[in-house]
């Protein structure tokens, strides 16, 4: 491979996975809030 | 301003048992003890006339409904009543005594308390802007009172995890298009170049388009609504805005139909690698087994027809059809969500296992004859140059439109399963970028850098013309015979990661019309889904059928490449203009678990808009010559000659010999008659739907009244 096909590659991946990895490991790690704010039954203001 | 204290003068004060003391709470009682024991005088009547009137409309209940934001924007002391509506949603859901007060009538009441009770002067004002407002209001057409919503909140559908959810969104976008499509745009359009107008539309067009999609599908959610029509309709109070929503289920249908078909045959090609078809040198004919002879024996191609009715390719559909329609019919977290948790990591671990195999052949091993990366070379070589071709940015857009599935309905169906206060900004990002993982990274090296091994640069570079699909299905089957005893496990591994990505986004397909089915006819969910599977058979047979004269090729272009344009053009303009940045931005921000880059707003309502529009005209009027020569030549004088491939082109049938439906001398049908039926077919299911939509709202005007 040529040298700036290399550089792109590099570069394009580094940014893809770094970007894929760290959105999904904050997925993975922040907690889903509740439907409800205080978690009870939803009220109107949840609809 | 109608100061509060004009509405406690004949208040009595009743205290709430068992909750905080509000004034609110207070005056609200005291209002509506007044309307129920004081309707003898005129002004009363008219109190008890706008209190029935209301709880028809159902409409004080909903504060965040656009009539609101109108009446606080234009009357100051209406926006004292908005408020005290507003804190009465908020009010406890009791009425103090142990009764339950359905909502809706708190408000009613303190609302036409309001017109009673108000200045002197100002009440007739009051109660004359009401009147007016109601006359010139969009239709109301949420007939489910609120209490029934409530009870329905709790019992709908919802995604059982966050990363379900996220998975099942990333596997809609992930489909074909990743592995078959996107090496082959990126090598024609100027290889590692390509990568600058892509991943500047990805972040000016493709996110803008995902957190749209997600605002506008959980805002629609909140009502009850899980497809687009009933989504548009809350978004302003025009009543037309449901009709843009049909886009939202016909491209799905249309899709579905021939994406269904694409999907049986990586059913087959995987069955087929199982039982090494591919790997026997010769057929029971003794003739020399190729991959494309396989596939046109496969489809029923045969020379000079325009029909085909193939036996076996329409069971693989028929069993694609009832894998989708068994999983649909479980619904959303049973059903749609297990298939993502389970089969996306699979999809990830196949791809990932097949890029290792592929990029480790080595020159003179076996019958490789070069090295794959310089197949990798061809793709990732920059052409800088390139990025000065209007082309190349029209081939990027396009590609992130096809990549990531927005413009469908899909996006916004599945974003309505989620919470109101629950995020959609991560969600939305997450899955962008693990579509993104799998196209560029996955998807970009895969097929070229095998078929480069094998076949050599120069094969696989041709005239020009890549083609990812025959990559795939013609040249990948055949070469994986090299690899010896993994051959039939890596024709397993690169067929099944095509079903899992095109059985994903089918899913997608189907969630919409289900849920139009569900929300707009009350149709329970397994004979939604049985319908939406005729539906698709039905449409699917005729691409089937008249796939060699053109149909399959029709359907693609309107649904999959057109329609989806369009519909993102709209969405978008209705979600910054009519509904509104200001709340649009709420919508996305709120619950989001991530800083939302405020530029974003700007890039919402102002480029992302025109970016579409761009893109659209490109579409339509994309030039036989290339771009810079085709605007030179107008301001030349010498007209604008649209390509065969436009939208305009494919209208008139540009590029075609002679225009005729039936062959002069055989007397025959020709392919023009096929694609001008296709078209007739297509538009309609079209109306179809339209009429449908019309049927529902027509429906629930009738329940109210």
């Amino acid at each position: 491979m040529t040298s700036s096909a290399w550089i792109m590659l590099i570069c394009v991946w580094s940014i893809v996975a770094a970007l894929a990895g760290y959105f999904l490991w904050r997925v993975l790690t922040t907690p889903q809030k509740p439907d409800n704010e205080s978690g009870d039954a939803p009220g109107p203001a949840d609809l | 301003m109608l100061r509060l204290s004009c509405f406690q003068r004949n208040a009595t004060s009743i205290p709430r048992a068992g909750a905080k003391a509000t004034p609110f709470s207070e005056k609200f009682r005291a209002q509506r003890v007044q309307a129920a024991t004081r309707p003898a005088t005129l002004a009363g009547r008219v109190a008890k006339k706008c209190l029935l009137l209301r709880r028809r409309l159902d409409l004080a209940a909903e504060p965040w409904n656009p009539y609101w934001t109108k009446v606080q924007d234009s009357a100051p002391c209406e926006a004292e009543i908005l408020r005290i509506v507003q804190d009465d949603n908020h009010f406890v859901q009791n009425d103090g005594q142990g009764g339950a007060v359905p909502h809706g009538v708190r408000p009613a009441v303190r609302l036409a308390g309001q017109c009673y009770n108000g200045h002197l002067i100002l009440r007739p004002l009051i109660f004359c802007r009401f009147c007016l407002s109601l006359l010139v209001m969009k239709e109301p057409i949420d007939n489910t009172a609120v209490t029934d919503r409530v009870a329905l909140a709790g019992t709908r559908e919802h995604w059982a995890t966050r990363i379900g959810l996220v998975l099942a969104m990333a596997g809609n976008a992930i489909g074909l298009g990743n592995f078959l499509r996107f090496p082959a745009q990126a090598a024609q359009n100027g290889g590692g170049a390509f990568l600058i107008p892509y991943l500047i539309s990805f972040l000016l067009m493709g996110i803008p388009l995902l957190w749209v999609e997600w605002a506008i599908g959980r805002y629609g959610g909140m009502y009850g609504h899980h497809s687009a029509p009933g989504m548009l309709d809350k978004m302003g109070r025009y009543r037309w805005l449901k009709y843009i929503g049909v886009f939202g289920i016909f491209t799905n249908i249309g899709i579905a139909a021939f994406y269904c078909y694409v999907e049986s045959w990586t059913l087959a090609y995987a069955w087929h690698s199982l039982v090494g078809t591919f790997q026997a040198a010769t057929t029971a004919a003794g003739e020399p087994v190729t991959a494309q002879k396989f596939f046109m024996s496969f489809t029923g191609h045969r020379e000079g027809s325009l029909f085909a009715l193939p036996g076996e390719a329409l069971v693989f559909f028929l069993i694609t059809l009832v894998i989708n329609v068994s999983i649909l019919g479980r619904g959303v977290s049973g059903g749609i969500e297990k298939v993502a948790r389970i089969g996306m990591p699979i999809l990830f671990l196949f791809a990932i296992v097949l890029v290792i195999a592929g990029l480790s052949l080595q020159p003179g091993h076996g019958n490789v004859v070069e090295s794959p990366w310089n197949g990798l070379n061809f793709i990732w070589q920059p052409d800088l140059s390139g990025l000065s071709n209007p082309t190349i940015w029209l081939a990027a857009a396009g590609q992130i439109f096809f990549t990531l599935s927005v413009g469908i309905g899909c996006v916004q169906a599945y974003a309505s399963y989620v919470g109101r206060r629950q995020d959609i900004a991560l969600n939305a990002m997450s899955a962008g970028w693990l579509n993104a993982f799998a196209e560029i990274i996955l998807g970009g090296s895969l097929i070229i850098p095998i078929a480069t091994a094998y076949l050599g640069l120069a094969m696989v570079r041709g005239d020009g013309d890549i083609s990812g699909f025959a990559l795939g299905f013609f040249t990948l089957p055949q070469l994986f015979n090299n690899w010896g005893w993994f051959a039939p496990i890596a024709g397993i591994m690169w067929f099944g990661l095509l079903f899992i990505a095109a059985l994903t986004s089918t899913l997608a397909m189907g969630q919409p019309v289900l849920a139009f089915l569900e929300d707009e006819f009350g149709v329970a969910r397994k004979h939604a889904a049985l319908i939406f599977g005729t539906i698709t058979l039905g449409l699917g047979f005729f691409c089937v059928w008249l796939m060699p004269g053109g149909a399959f090729d029709e359907f693609d272009f309107w649904t999959g490449t057109f329609a989806l344009v369009v519909f993102a053009l709209a969405e978008i303009i209705i979600f910054a203009w009519i509904f509104g940045m200001k709340r649009g931005w709420e919508e996305i921000t709120r619950g989001a678990d991530i800083a939302v880059p405020r530029v974003f707003r700007f890039i919402i309502q102002y480029v992302t808009p025109l970016f579409i529009l761009v893109v659209f005209i490109g579409a339509m009027f994309k030039p036989e010559a290339p771009w810079g020569e085709a605007i030179s030549g107008l301001f030349a004088g010498q007209g604008w000659s649209v390509a065969s491939d436009s939208v305009v082109g494919r209208i008139m049938h540009k590029g075609a010999d002679a225009y005729h439906w039936f062959d002069p001398v055989t007397g025959r049908g020709t392919t023009h008659l096929v694609q001008d039926l296709t078209r007739l077919l297509l538009s309609a299911v079209f109306v179809a739907c339209g009429v449908m939509v019309w049927y529902a709202w027509r429906r629930r005007g009738r329940a109210q009244s």
